[in-house]
């Protein structure tokens, strides 16, 4: 701690060794700061303030695809602004201004123009302090100010009213008739787009109509899918009719079977030679048959079944056999062959309605040769009418939407008169400048001055440093110090310094006072200051 | 034969002619005198021991008494034995305690010369010659130190000029003279144990000059027969003059005096390196604004 201090008083020595260098820097810096200040002029502000329902204003010119708010209440400013000052309109203002006798080539004309353009400015306005609005998120409030800053303040006001006129002739345009435009302008659409989408239905319908059955099938299948199931179709009436064919067959052989041996039966002695042989060949030989609709001569089963058949066969013929029925063998009972009879009709029946489906459906696949080639064509047809009259369908809902909602708006402005669009604050011409803020930058300038006189004097001893204590002279050097001797000061000498002490400290104080001097000119009021300051000293007195 | 015994010869020779005169011939030439003897014998013992005739029929001389204008140094702001109480006195009591210490401890006889102190600076104008006569003046009131100050500033001869003995002849007059005898040049004043050598005239040769064998013997004498008496030489600036490197090779001790709030620190620093490390130099900070008393208990100059 006390290293520091001795060090902080070091260098408070070395600042106070270059004084003089520290107070010239300070008091040549006030000078230049606070005469630069004098020169620079007042600038005052002009400000006028407007209502304008934003939604209203903006919407029929901004509006989504859905009818959604394009912009954010921050940026609608931003907007109003960019719609009021194009180009020709800030020529306007310049021309109705003094700003005009200023211009005086294209080129100064451009730079005008920019630079109005960032002059002028269109804020919109934070709502009065209020709970609600608070509560509300800090949505701007509809009110938009328009202001200026210039040092000439005639000026000022005549831009800020030329640009007020803009603004008054600008939205009481598009208040009045921008909707009834946008109004007519769909209305103009909708008509048309409803001519169009009946057009396109009455397309539509006439293609289909055109193309009938071929185009379609009942449950809307293609071409190719219609192709593909008659052919199955085909395929399974083919299928069909041979099973019916089949059965036919086999019930047929039945029949016979069963009325051979009911004869022997029926008759009471049977037919002569009948023998239990002769039954077990017949019913080989249906068997036989049977399996030979299912499977060729190869089949293991036909093959055994044809080798048991002839040995059978043989058996008879060398007499092996044995009558059906030694005794009884053959007295079976006889056997009604109605049902079978009936069975094979039915399969007759659904043979030969197969055989009549399978001939319609050769016909039908016939009959769909032909379109292969166009067909494709006709459904690529349909798909783009389709797709027409969908497109035109969409838009019509969206312009018939549209429609709604500038009714709506339009409706609202109708309702509320006038209160779209209102002239709140007319401009006037300001009596108090609002820059440049002289007492701050008195201060300001007082203080740099301070700093950098500081500054100077620190970098003066620091350009060439020396040695202020005998502590500093034993570090640096590296060399035992004997003692240090206090400067020993002649009356002269002495004399001189206090001389020097005294204009250093006149300068000061006269610095000082230049100071206090320069706020006061600048509009700061001392007294309450002084007050202050003396109030204490009273209460004490007191 | 050194210059000094021959003169001890001649002063033996010379004892016999004039016995009368002389008290103690075989103490008195070795020894400067001191406190303890009396008035009448200082005067002969002086003239005993600087009497260096150079011939044998010289007459006996006794070194010229000068009297110093202490008012006006006073006034110009000098210590004099008056002005001791002074505090500015005490800051050069602080100063000469380790000088001396130096110069006449048990330990300081290892040093070559130790007796010998060069007062020097870095640049001109930093108080070498306020710091030389107010320290010889502090020595020449301590009680059994005899102090001989010698201005070697040939250049500028402030101290000489300050005391106003510019019409006598000076060192480099010895030096030059043949034969010279240094009881001529030598210059007691009335400051009691304190002598004084002017600069003499002014040569250019000078750095030549402090380098002969002369000037050589002439030190080495000045260290071995009077250990007891300070000799402190005021010296040219040491990066304005490249003879005080000779100078302080020559001594055994060199007090550099830096100017506070004014010498640039790289000008001591380079002084420090052009010395050498050879060379015992201890720094007194002059002209501070500083209170003495913030640096109490730093760096005591002990060795």
């Amino acid at each position: 701690m006390r290293e520091q201090f001795e060090q902080l008083k070091m260098h408070l020595w070395m600042v106070l060794h270059h004084r003089w260098t520290a107070l010239g820097a300070v008091v040549l810096v006030c000078a230049l700061g606070w005469a630069g200040l004098e020169a620079v002029d007042d600038r005052y502000q002009v400000e006028a303030k407007v209502y304008l329902d934003t939604k209203a204003a903006l919407q029929p010119l901004f509006q989504g695809p859905n009818g959604a708010q394009t912009w954010s209440p921050q940026q609608s400013a931003l907007l109003i602004k960019r719609t009021l000052l194009t180009r020709e309109n800030i020529e306007r203002v310049i021309n109705e201004t003094a700003l005009k006798m200023k211009v005086k080539t294209p080129e100064g004309l451009d730079k005008m123009v920019m630079s109005l353009a960032e002059r002028i400015r269109v804020k919109r306005l934070m709502p009065a302090v209020d709970e609600e609005a608070n509560s509300r998120n800090d949505t701007p409030a509809d009110i938009y100010s328009i202001s200026f800053e210039s040092t000439d303040r005639e000026l000022a006001l005549n831009v800020v009213k030329s640009v007020l006129d803009l603004f008054v002739e600008r939205f009481s345009y598009l208040t009045k008739t921008s909707t009834k435009e946008a109004a007519e302008f769909l209305d103009r659409e909708i008509a048309a787009y409803a001519r169009n989408l009946g057009e396109a239905e009455e397309r539509l319908k006439q293609f289909k109509l055109d193309n009938p059955g071929v185009l379609l099938g009942a449950n809307g299948q293609t071409y190719s899918q219609r192709v593909e199931a008659l052919q199955s179709e085909l395929e399974a009436a083919k299928v069909s009719l041979r099973e019916a064919e089949f059965r036919a067959t086999a019930l047929r052989v039945q029949i016979q079977n069963m009325a051979a041996s009911r004869v022997p039966v029926s008759v009471g002695g049977g037919v002569p030679g009948q023998t239990a042989l002769d039954q077990q060949i017949a019913t080989a030989e249906s068997r036989l048959s049977e399996l030979l609709l299912n499977y060729t001569e190869q089949h293991p089963d036909v093959i055994g079944l044809r080798r048991q058949l002839a040995e059978m066969k043989e058996q008879k013929a060398k007499g092996l056999d044995v009558p059906a029925g030694g005794a009884p063998v053959v007295y079976a009972p006889a056997t009604d062959t109605s049902g079978a009879r009936l069975l094979l009709t039915e399969a007759e029946a659904r043979a030969a309605a197969m055989k009549e489906q399978i001939a319609l459906k050769e016909k039908q696949l016939l009959d769909l040769k032909p379109l292969a080639e166009t067909v494709p064509k006709v459904e690529a047809e349909l798909a783009r009418l389709n797709r027409d009259y969908e497109v035109i369908k969409a838009t019509y809902a969206e312009l018939v939407h549209r429609r709604e909602t500038i009714s709506l708006s339009a409706g609202a402005q109708s309702a509320g008169g006038d209160s779209m669009f209102k002239v709140i604050e007319a401009p006037r011409l300001p009596l108090v400048p609002v820059g440049p803020q002289r007492e701050l930058l008195t201060t300001a300038v007082f203080l740099a001055a301070l700093a950098l006189g500081t500054g100077l004097g620190w970098m003066r001893s620091q350009s060439r440093p020396t040695f202020y204590t005998r502590n500093q002279l034993a570090t640096i050097s590296g060399v035992p110090v004997l003692g240090a001797i206090t400067m020993n000061w002649s009356v002269m000498e002495v004399a001189r310094r206090q001389f020097g002490m005294l204009i250093f400290g006149m300068v000061v104080l006269a610095l000082l006072a230049a100071y206090v001097g320069m706020l006061m000119h600048n509009g700061y009021d001392i007294k309450p200051l002084i007050k202050t300051i003396v109030e204490p000293f009273r209460m004490i007195q007191a | 034969m050194s210059i000094i015994e021959k003169a001890l010869e001649r002063l033996e020779q010379s004892d016999i002619r004039t016995i009368s005169e002389s008290r103690g011939p075989v103490v008195a030439p070795s020894t400067f005198p001191r406190e303890a003897t009396g008035e009448g014998l200082i005067g002969a013992a002086w003239e005993a021991g600087e009497s260096l005739a150079p011939t044998v029929a010289a007459p006996l001389r006794t070194s010229q008494m000068v009297a110093l204008d202490l008012k006006a140094l006073e006034k110009q702001g000098y210590l004099t034995p008056e002005t001791m109480h002074l505090p500015r006195a005490d800051e050069y009591r602080r100063i000469k305690r380790p000088l001396l210490l130096n110069a006449f401890s048990d330990a300081a006889k290892k040093v070559k010369n130790a007796n010998l102190v060069a007062v020097t600076s870095s640049v001109a104008g930093e108080g070498k010659s306020y710091t030389s006569l107010n320290l010889a003046m502090s020595i020449a009131t301590e009680l059994d130190r005899t102090v001989l100050l010698v201005d070697t500033d040939v250049f500028k001869q402030s101290l000489t000029k300050t005391l106003k003995l510019s019409e006598h002849p000076g060192l480099t007059d010895f030096l030059r003279t043949e034969g010279a005898d240094l009881a001529d040049y030598l210059l007691r004043t009335n400051v009691p144990n304190l002598a004084f050598i002017p600069a003499g005239r002014l040569d250019y040769q000078i750095a030549e000059l402090w380098g002969s064998g002369k000037m050589q013997q002439f030190m080495d004498e000045l260290a071995r027969r009077y250990p007891d008496r300070l000799v402190i030489f005021d010296t040219p600036p040491v990066l304005a003059h490249a003879s005080t490197l000779v100078l302080t090779g020559l001594v055994g001790q060199v007090l550099m005096v830096v100017e506070a709030e004014k010498t640039d620190q790289h000008l001591v620093t380079e002084s420090l390196r052009v010395l050498g490390d050879n060379v015992r130099v201890g720094l007194i900070l002059n002209k501070s604004n500083q209170r003495e008393s913030a640096d109490y208990g730093y760096g005591y100059y002990s060795q």
